[in-house]
């Protein structure tokens, strides 16, 4: 038996065979029983070399651990193990153990590459896409910009699309239409026109079409429009709604296709809070201090707008006594008493006329002689006696003045009757004797039967005739006269018309600030153009924050009307909103540097932020912030307002904070902005109502507040 | 002979109701010529009238004096088409009559041809005014057909009814207004 073996053995093939057993043998148990090695690692990412947690770890298709929170990860695998590291955002890893023990593993996050175009499947998406836009408030217009892409599938060229905006105010529920923008295919335009009879004015809609040969791919159209609105609906919830619709060229009635979308919510105002400290100007153009009255300021007026001292037209009448020789007409100058009477006058006169503000209008004299005698005679004397005085009385009359006056002389023979009537006022008993005779008997037996009475010589001839013979003189001239306070005030309350001088001195000396004010408008209802009454008003009109534009319209009218009334005006149009009033207004007045200010407001509130910017970013504080979010200049917007909100002055102040959310949402750093928003809200919880309407914080607030329900009709 | 004079009526009211129709409501008037018949040197002119947004009436005539080797025709038809989108855009189906004479100078005879038929059309819009129209029609009608001698006698004449290729032509259409 053993020698049967060992020739086995020691034969060679066997002896190999032998050795190839073993060999195979152990290294199957090798294999078998190899041992796993532990290795360890972190797992980091390339950009910014941070852990990256929960990678799965995979070998042979089997996810054999995971990394932890931290990226550190810890596998029992073979020495010669390929592991595959992958977790989604990156790019997957293969490592080779290769006997380590510890590796570190490096990941690259994966670039996601978005088309434009998405593809689900082998299929485009079909719908026209409209971008998302803001409604932008300047001045009184809604502007609107937004662009909208079409996709070719939609559209074979026997089509037309209409798109058609329209800005929906959800409060009032009112709509309003923009201009539409009309595509049409090919085929269609050719089939409309012949439709049509050739003629393009028949299609109402062909104002509107941009484009009749759509037959290219995916085009985009840019859209911009605006709108005037009402500025009292500036705390409405507005929307812009575009409504679609695709006919066919033949099929009149049914649409292909009708949609809806909403492109913009909200309006994006950031002139909401923009604030300007502009008060009423004086007519020197210095500035109505602050939180003073209308003030009676005095100082350099204009001239033109002061009322003129007015001239009075007064005269001065009296009688003359002046003896006569009988039959004679010449002056006696011996005369004492004749002496006296035409110094008399002739004072008179030539105290009027070296008076300045005194200018004579008329002389005129009237002289009377008593009936006895001859009536043709008495009258021709009457009338030569009148006219020697008027020259007696004129020639100290520089012969310049005799240009300008106008002298009348005048005879006139009394009658009987006027004899009775002085001698009833004395009451003599032959009164009623003299009555008779001048009643009953014709007058041409007057004089026969007054002579016949006893007393005609001893009472009437001496004392009555006298009294009748005299000359009535009346000087009419016109004299700058200046009433005191009292006539003028004592003429008002009577209820006299009076003249703009007055009423300036009666508002000037009037101490009652309520009773000036009503002789103020008093005077304006009388003279609308009263030019220093009505400043005053408006002045003080403006000081109390209101305003009236008809106010002083009578003055605009005047090409001469100060600078300062157009300045107060222009704040009025600007208290009432109406900045285009305003800017047209500011336009008239010529560059001062005092208008500087007033202008770079009004470009603002208008929506010219470029022109404004340089003023108000000098002025600084919110302002500047606001105009930098009107320019869209978002970032320097952001770095002013987080400065601006570290004042202490500001930092309780909740439309800092408003505004504060404004910028962080420009930015899109929604966590600030929801900060911000909360403090807002915390400190004027009114502000939520502008927050809910305001698109530039309509997000924030939702995410602020979340359970507001609003009833808007949608 | 008596076709022929009926013929000749029906030339007549076709023309009077032909102008009637333009007085009355020619809304848009096409005029076209088929580029078939003029590859056989055949003169023809047809007319369409545009009726409502959908209908024309189309009336066609063609006429081959003996230039032609092959035969003599005078041929008068008229369709009533239905347009599915729009006149001159797109297909149409339409019902024809047709009504003409041939001359056969080789074969030596006559025939008179009456029939009604359906066509079919589809026009290819080229400009705004112009459009190209590959049309066909299938029918029956009345063939009389005799020999054209000139013998005392009158010829024998051989009536059939039977079906007919009414219209077939590629148009080329103008519209007027």
């Amino acid at each position: 038996m053993f020698q049967l073996i060992n020739k086995i053995f020691h034969k060679k093939p066997f002896l190999i065979l032998l050795l190839c057993l073993v060999m195979g043998s152990m290294s199957v148990y090798s294999v078998c029983a190899q041992q796993k090695i532990r290795l360890q690692g972190t797992i980091k990412s390339i950009p910014g070399n941070e852990a990256i947690s929960y990678v799965s770890i995979v070998l042979d298709g089997y996810v054999i651990g995971e990394s932890d929170v931290e990226g550190k990860f810890v596998v029992s695998v073979a020495r010669d193990a390929m592991l595959n590291f992958s977790k989604s955002g990156y790019n997957d890893v293969t490592l080779s153990v290769d006997g380590r023990q510890q590796a570190d593993v490096v990941m690259n996050e994966r670039i996601l590459e978005v088309d434009e175009v998405l593809v689900i499947g082998t299929q485009k998406i079909k719908k026209l896409t409209i971008e998302p836009a803001d409604i932008e408030v300047r001045g009184d217009h809604f502007y609107f910009k937004t662009r909208f892409r079409i996709p070719a599938e939609l559209f074979t060229t026997d089509r037309r699309l209409v798109v058609q905006p329209t800005v929906y105010n959800m409060t009032t529920g009112d709509e309003y239409n923009l201009r539409p923008v009309v595509i049409d295919g090919e085929k269609y335009s050719i089939v409309q026109h012949r439709y049509l009879d050739f003629d393009s004015s028949n299609d109402k809609l062909n104002e509107y079409i941009v484009d009749n040969n759509i037959n290219r791919d995916n085009d985009i159209y840019t859209y911009a429009d605006s709108l005037s609105f009402d500025r009292k609906d500036l705390n409405d919830k507005f929307r812009v709604d575009c409504y679609l619709t695709l006919v066919d060229s033949h099929e009149r009635k049914v649409p292909i296709l009708m949609d809806t979308i909403t492109v913009a919510s909200g309006l994006q105002n950031v002139m909401r809070f923009f604030t300007h400290s502009l008060g009423p100007m004086n007519l020197d153009k210095s500035y109505v201090p602050v939180g003073s009255k209308a003030s009676l300021v005095l100082g350099k007026q204009d001239s033109l707008i002061m009322p003129k001292v007015e001239m009075q037209l007064k005269n001065t009448d009296g009688a003359a006594y002046v003896e006569f020789n009988i039959g004679r007409h010449e002056i006696d100058y011996t005369n004492p008493k004749n002496k006296a009477n035409i110094d008399a006058i002739r004072g008179i006169l030539s105290e009027l006329q070296s008076n300045e503000s005194a200018s004579i209008k008329s002389i005129s004299m009237i002289g009377y002689s008593s009936p006895d005698g001859n009536v043709v005679r008495n009258q021709k004397l009457a009338d030569r006696r009148t006219k020697e005085l008027l020259n007696v009385v004129t020639s100290t009359l520089s012969d310049e003045m005799r240009k300008y006056v106008t002298l009348s002389s005048k005879g006139v023979v009394l009658p009987w009757s006027s004899v009775v009537d002085l001698v009833e006022q004395d009451s003599l008993p032959i009164a009623k004797k003299l009555r008779e005779i001048v009643t009953e008997r014709n007058v041409k037996y007057h004089e026969w039967a007054i002579r016949s009475l006893p007393e005609y010589k001893k009472i009437i001839v001496p004392h009555y005739l006298p009294k009748l013979r005299k000359i009535d003189y009346n000087i009419e001239y016109s004299i700058f006269r200046k009433l005191s306070f009292k006539e003028i005030l004592d003429a008002y309350n009577q209820g006299k018309e009076m003249s703009r001088y007055e009423y300036f001195q009666l508002i000037l000396l009037e101490t009652n600030d309520k009773r000036r004010e009503e002789i103020e408008l008093d005077a304006i209802r009388v003279y609308p153009n009263f030019a220093w009454a009505v400043n005053r008003v408006a002045i003080r009109l403006l000081l109390e924050g209101g305003s009236d534009l008809n106010l002083q319209l009578p003055v605009m009218m005047d090409e001469r009307v100060p600078m300062s009334m157009v300045y107060n005006q222009v704040l009025m149009a600007l208290n009432e909103d109406n900045f285009y009033m305003a800017d047209s207004l500011v336009c008239t007045i010529d560059e001062y540097p005092e208008t500087e200010y007033l202008r770079a407001v009004i470009s603002t509130l208008t929506g010219n932020y470029e022109n404004a910017y340089s003023v108000i970013a000098d002025e600084g504080g919110l302002n500047e912030i606001l105009i930098l979010l009107g320019l869209k200049y978002n970032n320097e917007a952001y770095e002013k307002i987080k400065i601006h909100i570290q004042d202490p002055k500001y930092s309780q102040d909740s439309k800092s904070w408003y505004i504060y959310t404004v910028c962080a949402n420009r930015v899109d750093d929604v966590v600030s902005a929801m900060d911000a928003m909360s403090n807002a809200l915390r400190l004027d919880p009114s502000l939520a109502d502008i927050a809910k309407i305001d698109s530039d914080v309509m997000d924030i607030y939702e995410l602020v507040q979340p359970n507001e329900k609003e009833n808007y009709d949608e | 002979m008596l076709l022929v004079k009926g013929m000749k009526i029906k030339i007549l009211l076709t023309f009077v109701l032909v102008s009637l129709t333009s007085i009355v409501c020619a809304q848009r008037v096409v005029v076209s010529t088929d580029a078939v018949k003029w590859g056989t040197v055949s003169p023809n002119l047809s007319v369409d009238l545009v009726v409502s947004s959908r209908l024309s009436l189309n009336v066609e005539g063609v006429y081959d004096p003996l230039v032609n080797v092959n035969f003599k025709r005078l041929s008068l038809s008229t369709e009533l088409r239905y347009w599915f989108k729009r006149p001159f855009y797109s297909h149409y189906l339409g019902v024809n009559a047709v009504t003409s004479t041939y001359e056969f100078e080789k074969q030596n005879k006559k025939e008179q041809m009456v029939a009604i038929g359906v066509g079919y059309g589809y026009s290819i819009i080229l400009s705004k005014r112009m459009s190209l129209t590959p049309h066909v029609g299938i029918g029956a009608g009345f063939v009389r057909s005799h020999a054209n001698t000139e013998l005392y006698t009158p010829a024998p004449i051989h009536t059939e009814f039977r079906p007919l290729l009414t219209k077939f032509g590629v148009s080329l259409s103008y519209i007027i207004n």
